[in-house]
């Protein structure tokens, strides 16, 4: 057994010295694919995250829009609902206006040459549209 | 050698290795417990499981079309559709009943009681919905999602339902219509003649939901977009409707009239400017939908037109050369025909000229007339001026008059329908005749809807038809005699003068067949068609009466349509012109 002990170590020397020449190069590469396919893995993940967070973030904007469609929609009828005759004639009334009873004819310069001057016994308030409450 | 193996043995199995030993087995039987549970839920029953899932998530949507608009002429709004929702629970889906009434009973229709022992219910029976509200507003319906979502509750479900609104819920009632609250489908007016332009086409939505409602993002989605329905564009001018509901409305209480409806229409163009009926109703008020009030009295009521029929008899006569505004006509105070006496009210000069026939509105002369002119011709002018057919108006519930041919008329048929008696005519006829004078000649058909706007932007737009019925000479002619009936103190429809315009337009009174008793009774109908301006009219108004009772002030019949019907016609006209920027015409 000494013998055949005895018999190794310059083949094994050998061995030694090449097997820790070819290790460190193997070594340099696993480590720099296993950092890459972490960092690709963590990567997946923060896009998958991002584009799930977007995929929110577009959920809610559609919602504000159909919300403020919703709401335009609103204002229409409001102000279709403004415009209503009952409704105007309703609060003219409360407001004591009315239907005006004497229809005033004023000339506008230039139309038929000479101007001729509005009705004298007609008052400006008359011609403005406005009344004593009181008439 | 033997000897170590025999020690190498006897090194396994002391108590250290045995512990070693137990370990190990237990984590084999544990992973194998993992595996096997694996391989059941990914493997055996894999397929189920994802099923139930996705059946889970998975909802099928129906997405409703939004119902189109109808606009007034002037693009306001007359009906329309706002988003609505209904909210609904499914109670099987609940954690606790009790805490979801509590974060829902703010917002439902029932108290807090009623629904907690609803959900309650529910859940134990396993039913699977229960209405919490129903149609509210996207604003009301976020301050409920926002509610539940705050306290967590599962199981509530936001289902879209249109809500159709009408702003102006009084203004053209009977001419827009109804729809149903059920489906949304049109039941009156141009609700129903249009609803399958109007209600366009539902799509689908399947989509993954979370249990709150939400949409999972990158989950399955199908969308088939719903296709909106068209819009439509009326003639009708919200302003001048006002006006003419209003008068109607006036003129109603005045003269105790059970009903009425007025017509305003463009003579040119053909377009219905107003169209009112007495009773109306507010069309966002359900409760005031009793039966009858839908119906366009303007379209689907017959009435015998009495002498505002003369001007189709005398038009025909004049264009025919048969007789001229200054022929003589014989005017005593009564004829017999046949079996009937037909009489003037009042005295008669023995003699009448076309024109004061017109003016004073002389059943006599209007007879002696149509004796001239023969029942066959009276006939073809009657059917070209559009009595006895339908109008070909786009609304439903049209009907088409009466009016026999003449291998049917009695003895007495001409000369009745000559007075306006013995056929059936509809306001609506009526003001598509005299807007044939005031169109110099040409028969224009009404028409209630300008254009018809599809969601791809197509645009339909009306185009009525036309057809020459008399002369221009005859119409000018005409619409001067018909002036002298509004413009002179003599003429019937003086009450129609107005201060700020001139007009024509010929009175009518007719009494009601009582079909029951079979046979004429004091009743009457009251009506007044008219034109202004007279010398280039821009309006057509007919205003019919029913049933008017009482008496003016001076002592005039409220049941002759000069006392009841010119006075209506002259505001709402003048009104009407007003709101159209007619420039007055009268010094």
């Amino acid at each position: 057994m000494t013998s055949q002990v005895l018999s190794r170590p310059r083949l094994r020397s050998r061995s030694r010295a090449h097997v820790g020449a070819r290790r460190g190069p193997r070594v340099v590469p696993l480590l720099f694919f296993t950092v890459l396919a972490i960092a690709l893995f963590f990567a997946m993940i923060y896009l998958r995250i991002a584009l799930d967070r977007t995929a929110f973030e577009l959920d809610t904007l559609e919602g504000s829009i159909e919300l403020e469609e919703s709401r335009q929609l609103d204002l229409r009828l409001q102000i279709a609902t403004l415009q209503d005759p009952l409704r105007i004639s309703s609060e003219a009334q409360r407001i004591g206006l009315t239907h005006p009873e004497e229809r005033v004819a004023i000339e506008v310069t230039g139309l038929r040459g000479t101007a001729t001057p509005a009705n004298d016994d007609v008052p400006v308030a008359a011609l403005s549209g406005s009344r004593d409450p009181g008439e | 050698m033997g000897r170590e193996r025999d020690f190498l043995k006897r090194q396994i199995w002391n108590r250290g290795d045995l512990r070693l030993l137990v370990v190990g087995l237990t984590f084999v039987l544990a992973w194998a417990g993992i595996g096997y549970r694996l391989f059941d839920l990914q493997g055996t029953r894999a397929v189920a499981l994802a099923t139930w899932g996705f059946d889970q998530r998975i909802r099928e949507e129906p997405i409703e079309a939004s119902r189109g608009t109808i606009f007034d002429r002037d693009g306001v709004e007359l009906a329309m559709t706002i988003d609505g929702w209904n909210v609904v629970v499914d109670p099987t889906m609940l954690q606790d009943p009790r805490t979801a009434a509590a974060v829902l009973a703010p917002f439902a229709d029932s108290s807090w009681e009623e629904l907690e022992a609803t959900l309650t219910e529910g859940q134990e029976s396993g039913r699977r919905y229960a209405e919490i509200a129903m149609r509210v507003n996207t604003v009301r319906k976020d301050e409920i999602m926002k509610a539940v979502e705050d306290q967590r509750v599962v199981g509530v479900f936001y289902r879209a339902q249109p809500l159709r609104v009408y702003p102006s819920g009084h203004v053209a009632s009977q001419v827009i219509g109804l729809t149903t609250y059920e489906d949304g489908s049109g039941i009156e007016g141009l609700e129903r003649t249009f609803d399958s332009e109007l209600e366009g086409e539902a799509g689908r939505l399947i989509v993954e939901r979370d249990p709150y409602g939400h949409v999972i993002p990158q989950g399955e989605v199908l969308l088939e977009p719903a296709t909106p329905g068209s819009d439509i564009v009326t003639t009708i001018d919200r302003e001048v409707q006002f006006a003419a509901e209003q008068g109607l409305r006036k003129a109603v209480q005045t003269t105790g009239a059970v009903g009425g409806s007025i017509v305003a229409m463009d003579p040119e163009t053909g377009a219905i400017l107003a169209m009112a009926s007495w009773p109306g109703l507010d069309l966002n008020d359900r409760s005031s939908v009793t039966p009858g009030v839908l119906r366009n009295r303007a379209v689907a009521d017959i009435y015998e037109p009495g002498s505002t029929l003369k001007a189709v008899t005398i038009a025909a006569a004049i264009e025919e050369d048969v007789v001229s505004p200054n022929t003589p006509i014989d005017t005593p105070t009564s004829v017999v025909v046949g079996e009937f006496e037909y009489e003037d009210h009042g005295t008669n000069p023995g003699w009448m000229s076309v024109a004061d026939v017109v003016k004073r509105s002389s059943n006599v002369g209007s007879i002696e007339i149509q004796r001239r002119l023969g029942n066959d011709l009276h006939y073809d002018y009657l059917t070209a001026f559009g009595l006895g057919a339908p109008s070909g108006l786009d609304v439903a519930g049209e009907r088409h008059g009466e009016l026999q041919p003449t291998n049917r008329w009695t003895e007495t048929s001409g000369s009745s329908i000559a007075i306006g008696y013995a056929l059936g005519t509809t306001p609506l006829q009526m003001a598509a005749v005299y807007s044939t004078i005031a169109n110099d000649g040409v028969w224009v058909e009404p028409y209630l809807v300008a254009e018809i706007i599809r969601a791809d932007g197509t645009r339909i737009i009306t185009k009525p038809r036309q057809r020459p019925v008399l002369s221009p000479d005859t119409a000018v002619t005409m619409r001067t005699m018909l002036g002298r009936v509004v413009e002179t103190d003599e003429g019937t429809g003086r009450r129609a003068r107005m201060t700020d315009y001139t007009a024509g337009g010929k009175t009518g009174t007719s009494q009601k067949f009582d079909v029951e008793a079979q046979q004429y009774s004091d009743d009457t109908f009251a009506s007044f068609i008219g034109m202004a301006p007279l010398d280039d009219p821009q309006i057509v108004v007919v205003v019919v009466l029913d049933t008017p009772t009482g008496s003016l002030e001076d002592g005039a019949d409220l049941a002759l349509g000069g006392a009841s019907a010119a006075p209506v016609f002259a505001e709402v006209t003048q009104n009407a012109l007003h709101q159209l920027g007619v420039p007055p015409d009268r010094d």
